[in-house]
């Protein structure tokens, strides 16, 4: 079991915790008369029990697997892997970003970034975000009718 | 209104231009989307689901649908002619699909997968026909009790059938019911996990998590994993499959409808398990099994026809009791909530327009899909040679927009992204999306079925037990739930008698180089 698998049985452990709690503080009622609390009570419990049997299900493969060993696939380190969590950085941005300067101006940059990622040239990339805000605010703002946020441009 | 008058204001609801419009432009749209590999049926499901937030519940029913269809038809073309499947309901006819195009054969291989797609699809469609109403009928008579048996029944199918870890697959699952009890509490409307959030009154939508589990999470494994693979550079040739095909193929078609049309109506089936299944019946039942994996025919016209047939058939279980069957009927199960029509056996009573406008949107779609797709081959070949580098910041762009049209609010976007990291962090420990969306969209209703039962029976769990539907589903979900022990049983009782042949490994099957699909 690598620490990966630790860290997310210990995520599921820590979220049935916080839905547990909730359950608690709503009220589970009893059979009778359910409460409010019932279902996430029931869910916090059986995720509890489930995410605890995670490492038990993980001892047990590596076990059964020959030499005790259990090949792990990892994927290759390569420059593509930091593309992820700059794509979610700028996904994350763009929300803040939004509302304070606009559609046209959020979206030219998030696509600086994104098309960025793609090892091509910097004209390209300039052109290709302009292009794209400038197209996607013709069809979802003009042509669907999509109320996009103005903000300093203001439209 | 009886059966044929139904299904005769179906079609004049599907032909009327606009919804043939939509319709096509679904069928277009669902394959161009499929085509390109990465983005599965349930990904281009919820990355084109905005798309239809606009329209008529009908027409965006019906484009749905038609989307449905055309990422089942466009997932087989990546599969043939580069050996990526564009879905898992095509990863068996690259074995046999690739090795076609590569003899010279790829205009045949795609020919015999749309022809077998549509008579699957249309045999499939004439089930639903026939099973839809009478089902709907016997539905009406259930209670409380007996869909709550029957959801808890489709629960342990999908974590059973679920294709990595069990355990893994019932915590996704646990993990959505606690998500779909945040909101009002739908029997008290006491305010449940929201944190004063305004937005959150109403629940986490079921559109912004399906975007960002799927689709975004597909985007942030494709924006790292280069595709590999052969590119598109083979030739096409002649399309329609020749007569010798269609006499090797013919039983494949049938034998794949048959196991299509019953795998698709069971909770937890679905396409992917009928194309797998199809292609198993296949292999055994073939004169000569060799030839299966070497570019046999019938090996792209069984999983074909299977996974089309099965496509039709799990809407029974979706129209008729409002139980999606799989992961992909979830998002449209969501779709259907989001357009304000709850799917169930009132469907037919409360909005005929919408269900006998589907089945009959479905008949003429699985023609348009014909009569447009083979001519379109060589462009959607084009299409697969666009760059993800292009391709990936424009389906962000698009899911971004698309959240935000939902209620024009930041918050729907961030909670995609906020789905799309976990479901993008989750995939890589090997948890799966399907059980998390299904329990998500299901909790609702096993909650309030749950509670009203207990509450009809004063709080005795026996009302499960007296009732014949309900206790049959309950036996079987028992039954399901223990099968792994007891295969975990029988495999340890099996490996300590067995005697390890000597210098063998035990794995000799594998060692003659026998295929798995």
């Amino acid at each position: 079991m690598d620490k990966g698998d630790i860290v997310a049985a210990a995520g599921w452990l820590l979220l049935s915790a916080f839905a547990f709690a909730a359950s608690l503080e709503l009220g589970v009622g009893e059979a009778r008369n359910p409460g409010a609390g019932f279902l996430p009570f029931w869910a916090s419990a059986g995720l509890a029990l489930s995410a605890g049997l995670l490492p038990l299900s993980a001892v047990w493969r590596e076990k059964g697997s020959p030499q005790g060993t259990r090949a792990r696939e990892k994927a290759p380190r390569t420059s593509r892997r930091r593309n992820s969590p700059i794509a979610v950085a700028a996904l994350v941005l763009y929300c803040v970003a939004l509302p304070l300067l606009g559609y046209l101006l959020s979206t030219f940059a998030l696509m600086l970034v994104l098309f960025g990622l793609g090892e091509t040239s910097p004209r390209t990339v300039v052109i290709g975000s302009l292009i794209t805000a400038l197209s996607s605010y013709g069809l979802f703002a003009i042509a669907l009718g999509t109320p996009l946020p103005g903000g300093v441009l203001g439209f | 209104m009886d059966t044929f008058s139904g299904l005769y204001h179906g079609f004049s609801i599907a032909l009327l231009p606009g919804n043939l419009l939509l319709l096509t432009a679904g069928c277009i749209l669902g394959t161009l989307v499929g085509v390109l590999p990465g983005i599965g049926p349930v990904g281009t499901l919820s990355i084109l689901l905005p798309v239809t937030f606009q329209l008529e519940p009908a027409g965006a029913i019906i484009m749905l649908a038609g989307i449905y269809y055309g990422v089942m038809y466009g997932g087989s073309i990546t599969s043939i002619l580069v050996n990526v499947p564009g879905e898992a309901a095509s990863v068996v006819t690259c074995l046999d699909g690739h090795q076609m195009a590569r003899q010279g054969r790829a205009g045949p291989a795609l020919g015999i997968a749309a022809f077998g797609s549509f008579i699957a699809g249309t045999v499939g469609l004439i089930g639903l026909l026939l099973v839809a109403r009478p089902l709907s009928a016997i539905a009406l008579r259930f209670g409380p009790p007996e869909y709550f048996a029957l959801l808890t029944l489709g629960f342990v199918l999908v974590v059973a059938l679920s294709r990595g870890s069990r355990i893994k697959g019932l915590v996704m699952a646990f993990a959505g019911l606690i998500l779909s009890s945040v909101g009002l509490d739908p029997i008290t409307s006491q305010q449940r996990m929201t944190f004063g959030l305004l937005p959150l009154f109403e629940g986490i939508g079921v559109a912004p998590l399906a975007m960002g589990l799927f689709g975004l999470a597909e985007v942030f494994r494709n924006l790292e994993t280069p595709v590999s693979g052969q590119r598109a550079d083979i030739r096409i040739g002649y399309l329609l499959p020749t007569r010798r095909d269609w006499l090797q193929a013919k039983w494949a078609i049938a034998r794949g409808t048959a196991a299509g049309f019953l795998l698709g109506i069971l909770p937890g089936g679905g396409p992917v398990i009928a194309s797998f299944v199809a292609y198993g019946m296949e292999k055994r039942m073939a004169a000569d099994p060799g030839r299966l994996g070497c570019g046999a025919i019938e090996g792209v016209a069984a999983p074909e026809s299977a996974n089309n047939a099965a496509a039709s058939t799990s809407f029974i279980p979706l129209l008729t009791l409002g139980i999606p069957p799989n992961a992909v009927l979830a998002v449209l199960f969501g779709a259907f909530l989001v357009h304000g029509v709850l799917p169930g056996p009132l469907l037919i009573r409360d909005h005929p327009d919408v269900f006998w406008g589907v089945i009959g949107s479905m008949y003429i779609g699985n023609t348009v899909l014909l009569i447009l797709n083979l001519p379109l081959i060589p462009l959607w070949v084009q299409v697969l040679r666009i760059p993800g580098r292009i391709l990936h910041p424009l389906i962000l762009l698009f899911c971004l927009v698309g959240a935000y049209s939902i209620n024009h609010a930041v918050f729907d976007m961030a909670v995609m992204i906020a789905f799309g990291v976990a479901g993008y962090l989750l995939g890589k420990k090997g948890y799966e999306g399907p059980p998390l969306i299904l329990a998500f969209v299901l909790g609702p209703l096993l909650e309030v079925n749950l509670r009203r039962s207990l509450l009809m029976s004063q709080g005795s769990f026996s009302i499960f037990l007296t009732r014949p539907i309900a206790l049959g589903a309950i036996l079987c979900t028992a039954l399901l739930a223990a099968a792994p022990l007891r295969r975990s049983i029988r495999r340890r009782h099996r490996r300590i008698p067995r005697p390890v042949p000597r210098g063998g490994t035990g794995n000799e099957s594998l060692d003659k180089g026998e295929k798995k699909p």
